[in-house]
């Protein structure tokens, strides 16, 4: 979810360019181990609409606003569908040579196949964005928040955080960045617990802090690359890591995770794109123990390791008109059966482009 | 997709070339009366006032991918043909005429040439270039990728001489060629990023704030 702030000062309208339309109809199928029935393959086919649209106020200035909305009814072993709206706007302002940009949206759905009911998640950011210097470097602030509502679920709770980012770019095929992120969140259907795990009557609350890294290249002449790397603590007020306290039932899970992700597109002519990506994360809890297969409680902590990858290739005649194809895999390993977890997905579709 | 390899490489010191062109030799698989071709092709160069390292490129990746003596003769002597009219056409304007003595612009202009580009293309480039031989090869470089890429060749100059008139920074023109692409992600046809592109970069700072405008 993008999010920048933008100090207000609205002027007439210079220039608005037609904004972008797009629908999309495709079969996807795909098998899961938190499927609607765990296990079952599944299919379904999915609508997909949208729309993008950027206006210049001023010099400098402008407004902007993404959507895309989707529906997929299930096709023969499952019932029901799957719904998902998605909204940015995005408001920016000069302020000399740097710009401060406002950002909002929000995220939701209102089918009940992953049992969390209807859900939504509006969000909110501000930035401010230093001129890049002769060196190339842009340091840059942000504020972000969210809330997430469910239904039924338990995770809805609301987010504030902080990004400090440096970012350079050296040339125009390398760029370059690092960054700190900080957050509080505030869980609103959970409740802290005391050292002995029992509930404390006041909400959960977690502090999150982030360090990551990476960088973006443009290769050859076809060829768009990135590679970010990320390290960070959460810790949270429900859970304990006192002895003899079952953490396993704790809603909350303070751990360290590190985590890394890359891809590429090669897009050597208007006509065909291929892109591969891939991402592994590991998470420690240093508040949960594992569970054996015998359903005893493991000696260690709960460590979950998951890989992730996906290949994407689309080719049209007329970039109006486009064929898609999806390939998506995911692993989780951990000790603890409960836990882990995994995902296959194939996806066919027609896209076009109006 | 043409080979903008040899536009590159800027020109050698002077006295480095025929040692280069020996270098090149000893290590291809002609005969003797070959190599007393390709001497005679380097010859021709001298005399037409052509410097060898504009031409050396072409031996050497010839030489280096194994290709037949015959078509890599064939080649230098159209490239030197191709380097004499884009002499004759530079030499023609007050502009083209500062950038002549850039060897990389000349040999830029002989690339254009040769991959189809129209002899009032190039005059358009060395027009908004103003004799600045960065400006105009680093826009000869974004024209003749676009071109490459699937963009049409009146569009694509279009595009390069917004970029000529713009404040972005010349050695950062490569990065429009990846909005295109970026812009392909999602959707977006080279057209209409085109459309964009041309409007953003009247006011664009940089190359960020181009990106911006444009990808949405």
């Amino acid at each position: 979810m993008t999010g920048t702030i933008v100090l207000a000062c609205i002027c007439s309208p210079l220039h608005a360019l037609p904004p972008s339309l797009g629908l999309g109809a495709y079969l996807d199928a795909g098998d899961s181990s938190l499927s609607p029935t765990s296990g079952t393959p599944y299919a379904d086919a999915r609508f997909q609409g949208t729309f993008g649209w950027r206006m210049a106020l001023a010099p400098g200035s402008y407004v902007a606003v993404t959507s895309r909305a989707s529906v997929a009814p299930y096709l023969a072993t499952v019932s029901g569908y799957v719904d998902n709206e998605l909204l940015n706007l995005e408001l920016g302002l000069p302020v000399g040579a740097d710009s401060v940009i406002l950002g909002a949206g929000e995220d939701s759905s209102l089918s009940n196949q992953t049992g969390v009911g209807t859900y939504a998640q509006p969000a909110w950011s501000a930035e401010y964005r230093f001129a890049r210097d002769a060196g190339g470097l842009r340091p840059s602030f942000t504020y972000l928040g969210r809330y997430l509502y469910e239904q039924l679920g338990s995770d809805d709770h609301l987010s504030q955080g902080f990004q400090l980012k440096l970012d350079r770019s050296a040339t125009v095929r390398l760029e370059t960045y690092g960054a700190l992120q900080g957050g509080w969140e505030l869980w609103t259907k959970e409740q802290a617990v005391d050292s002995a795990g029992a509930p404390t009557g006041a909400l959960r609350q977690d502090w999150l802090a982030f360090l990551s890294a990476g960088a973006r290249g443009f290769a050859g002449f076809s060829v768009d690359w990135f590679a970010d790397a990320s390290a960070g603590v959460r810790f949270s007020d429900a859970s304990t890591t006192s002895t003899g306290v079952s953490q396993l039932v704790l809603p909350g899970g303070s751990r360290l995770t590190a985590s890394a992700k890359a891809g590429a597109d090669w897009t050597p002519n208007r006509f065909i794109s291929v892109g591969l990506h891939g991402d592994i994360q590991n998470d420690w809890y240093f508040s949960r123990d594992g569970l054996n297969a015998d359903g005893t409680f493991s000696a260690s902590n709960l460590n979950v390791l998951a890989f992730g990858g996906g290949l994407t290739v689309d080719w049209t005649p007329d970039n109006a008109f486009y064929v898609v194809f999806q390939t998506d895999l995911s692993r989780a390993f951990a000790n603890d059966p409960g836990v882990a977890q995994w995902s296959a997905t194939a996806t066919v579709g027609v896209e076009y482009s109006f | 997709m043409l080979s903008l390899a040899g536009v590159l490489l800027c020109a050698a010191p002077p006295g480095t070339a025929a040692l280069d062109l020996e270098s090149v030799l000893k290590k291809s698989p002609y005969s003797a009366i070959e190599k007393q071709t390709i001497h005679s092709i380097f010859n021709q160069a001298d005399q037409a006032g052509v410097p060898r390292e504009l031409l050396l490129p072409r031996l050497s990746e010839g030489v280096a991918k194994g290709v037949p003596f015959g078509k890599t003769a064939e080649v230098l002597t159209n490239a030197l043909a191709w380097l004499e009219k884009a002499r004759a056409l530079m030499e023609s304007t007050p502009e083209g005429r500062a950038l002549a003595s850039d060897p990389a612009s000349w040999s830029l202009s002989a690339t254009l040439l040769e991959t189809g580009a129209g002899e009032q293309e190039i005059q358009m480039l060395e027009d908004a270039a103003q004799g600045k031989s960065t400006s105009y090869r680093m826009a000869g470089f974004l024209h003749a990728s676009l071109v490459s890429w699937g963009l049409s060749r009146p569009l694509s100059l279009q595009v390069a001489l917004a970029a000529l008139r713009s404040v972005v920074a010349p050695e950062r023109y490569l990065g429009i060629v990846e909005l295109f692409e970026q812009g392909r992600q999602k959707r977006i046809s080279p057209e209409r990023v085109a459309e964009r592109v041309m409007e953003a970069l009247k006011t664009a700072k940089d190359l960020d704030e181009l990106r911006r405008s444009v990808l949405y």
